[in-house]
Formats: structure tokens, sequence, C-alpha cells
């Protein structure tokens, strides 16, 4: 059977709407460029997440949070409250997180366009007292969420027997 | 000015789909009602912007992000109460308003539609660079706009039609990269990302899944 192209959206949409054809075949272009470069381009993404190959691992770090002395199980919480704890603290604790991704990435990809970018606006400010800062607004957050004081907090490893975590 | 009341369009097997006035008021009524129902359960769980003022910001790989990162406007907000507040409030009543407009078929509400689609770029970016979520899971605020753009209403069914292409490409594209990237055939892929997204729970609390 010979396919009837007249059917195809696309060209029902050029005989309706020229300009909503050429946005639309112009969507399309950016999508595919993004899509065989593996880059981004809001409003274009790549929905590729969690496509990698994911193996278990044998160790995996823990943050541990210690309040009157006991360790607080986390399963008491919603998934939101959890994800705002765990991931506020990678971003914490990751102090030079932006400055490499600065210098690795998005540098020398912008030169090769030839557009300078201003570094300021990328990296945080990394001084002693501006990380304290940093951590004691997402003590705080953490406070609010768990609705008790904290003691102490850290990051320890855990084994995975392939069916419990034990403490290293 | 609104001489099409309805819109015909039969496809190969004869069937007539038909798209009037009623069926974009319904569709539009639909998307505020749905944009105020998230609303309510992002306030009930702390999602607001105001409500995490953010005191850290993360870079990702996103070309136009850095672009929009050199105005600044992202160190503006850091540890900003009431900056925070004034973005939320404009994208929440930006919906409520644009449907106002819409039903007094006020030529306003095109390019409040055009307003929304920038502001919602710049809120979405302002959302994500703090680490709540990841933008691809704001798609929706970023393309509606697009939609409500449009007051003739064959080119709204036409919108409609592209969303939907776009829709099943999001889930299309998902598959193929899972192909590509090779975690369809490793045969550890879910334990491995249950493991990686569950372990504080896993560790602290609950002994088994």
């Amino acid at each position: 059977m010979r396919p009837n192209y007249k059917n195809l959206f696309l060209v029902k949409l050029y005989r309706k709407n020229r300009i909503i054809f050429y946005l639309a075949s112009l969507m399309l272009v950016c999508q595919l460029i993004v899509s065989f470069t593996k880059g981004v381009f809001t409003p274009f993404y790549n929905y590729g997440m969690y496509s990698s190959v994911i193996k278990i691992k044998e160790e995996y770090p823990i943050l541990e949070i210690y309040s009157d002395g006991k360790l607080i199980d986390y399963t008491g919480y919603t998934i939101y409250e959890y994800d705002r704890i765990i991931n506020g603290y990678e971003h914490v604790a990751n102090t030079n997180f932006n400055g490499d991704f600065f210098d690795n990435r998005i540098n020398p990809l912008m030169s090769l366009l030839g557009i300078q970018l201003t570094g300021d606006r990328f990296v945080m400010n990394n001084t002693p007292s501006e990380q304290n800062k940093r951590m004691k607004a997402w003590k705080n957050m953490t406070e609010h969420i768990l609705k008790t004081k904290i003691d102490s907090f850290g990051i320890k490893n855990y084994k995975w027997n392939g069916k419990l975590f034990t403490r290293m | 000015m609104e001489r099409e009341i309805i819109y015909k369009n039969v496809n190969k097997k004869g069937i007539l789909n038909a798209f009037s006035e009623t069926d974009q008021k319904r569709y539009i009524l639909f998307f505020i009602l749905l944009f105020y129902i998230l609303a309510i359960c992002k306030f009930a769980n702390e999602m607001w912007l105001f409500q995490n003022p953010p005191f850290a910001f993360r870079l990702y790989f996103d070309v136009s992000l850095w672009f929009f990162l050199q105005t600044g406007i992202h160190q503006i907000i850091l540890d900003n109460h009431s900056v925070c507040l004034l973005f939320d409030a404009v994208f929440y009543t930006l919906p409520v308003l644009y449907y106002f407009t819409f039903l007094r078929k006020s030529k306003f509400s095109i390019w409040l539609a055009a307003f929304m689609l920038v502001f919602n770029c710049v809120y979405v970016w302002l959302y994500t660079v703090y680490p709540i979520t990841s933008t691809e899971s704001q798609i929706a605020w970023l393309f509606t706009p697009l939609l409500l753009m449009n007051r003739r209403i064959q080119n709204f069914h036409l919108w409609m039609q592209i969303l939907r292409y776009i829709f099943i490409f999001f889930f299309f594209s998902a598959g193929v990269w899972k192909i590509v990237q090779g975690g369809l055939w490793e045969t550890e892929e879910m334990s491995g990302i249950l493991l990686q997204q569950h372990k504080e729970l896993l560790a602290t609390g609950a002994n088994n899944w």
C-alpha cells in the first residue's frame, strides 16, 4: 500500500497555517539538534534520566542526623521533605561544585562559540564565612522539617549486603 | 471579529472531529483547575519558592540557562523572602487573570499569555537552579502559554495537536534513551535506582524493601 503523505500532520499543518507550520518545524529541528548533540536548551530537553547503566554498589554514603542522641529515621517524613533535606545537603556540602562545573564544562564550550561569560554570576562566594552561613541555613530548614533540634550530622559510609545496610 | 464558531476536520475514515468554542473554554478551564490543584498540593508540601528561599544554587547543563544567569537575577533571590514571594504571587495569579480576560474576549489575553510564556520560563529557571526539582518536569508551564496565545479556534486546535505530539515524543524518546544508553539491558538497573534514591530511608529506618 502506498503511504498517503496528505495525512501527515506536518502536511496538514502546512495547508492550514503557514506560520504555525514554520514554528513547529523550527521546534522540531531544535529538538533534533538537542537530542543528537546531547545538549539542553530550554524548552528542549533530553528525557533520558535513569537510562544509563546503574549497578548496585557495595558502599553508599549516608547522611546521618542525630537529635537527642538518637539517629533520625527518615521514614516518618514525606518524600518532598526527605528530598529537600538530602538534596539540600549535597549542594551545601559540595563547596566547589559550581567552580569546577564552570571551569570544566561551561567556559570551554562558550569559548568555542566565542562568548565570554562572567564567572561571578556562576560561582558562589566560597569564603568559609559564606559556607558556614549556607550550612546554617540548611540546618535551620532541616530543623523546621524534622520539628526537632539537631545535635550533629555528617556523612557516613554504609555497606550494602544485598538485604541490609550496615554501618562501616 | 470571531467568525469561526466551529472548526471542522474530517479525517481519512470520514469521522468528523468538531472543536467548538465550548471545547476551547472547557480546555482552558481544565488547565486552570489543574494548575491550582497542583498549586495547593505544592503549598501543602512547602514547595512554593517563598517557602524554600534558596540559600545555594547549582549549575546544570542548559545553555539557555547560562545566558539567563548572566543577568544575575538568581543572586537577588538568594536568602530573600520578599522577592521570592513576589515571583510566586505573579506566577500563581497569571493563569486566573488570563482566564478572566479570555472570558471577556479581550485582546489583552494574547499579550498576557505571551508575558506568561516569558515569565514562566524565568520562574522555572529560578525554581530549578535551587535543588528542589529538575526543569524537565516543568515543561507544562513552558509550553501551555504557546497554546493560550491563540484566540482563533483553528489555531488553538492546531497547537493542541502540536502539544500532543510533544507529549508523545516525551515518552517515545525516553524509551529510545533507555535502549541507546543501555539501561534496558541491565538486570540490576531497577534495584540500583531504588537504592540510590532511598538509601537513607533503608539505612536509618525500614530494614528491607
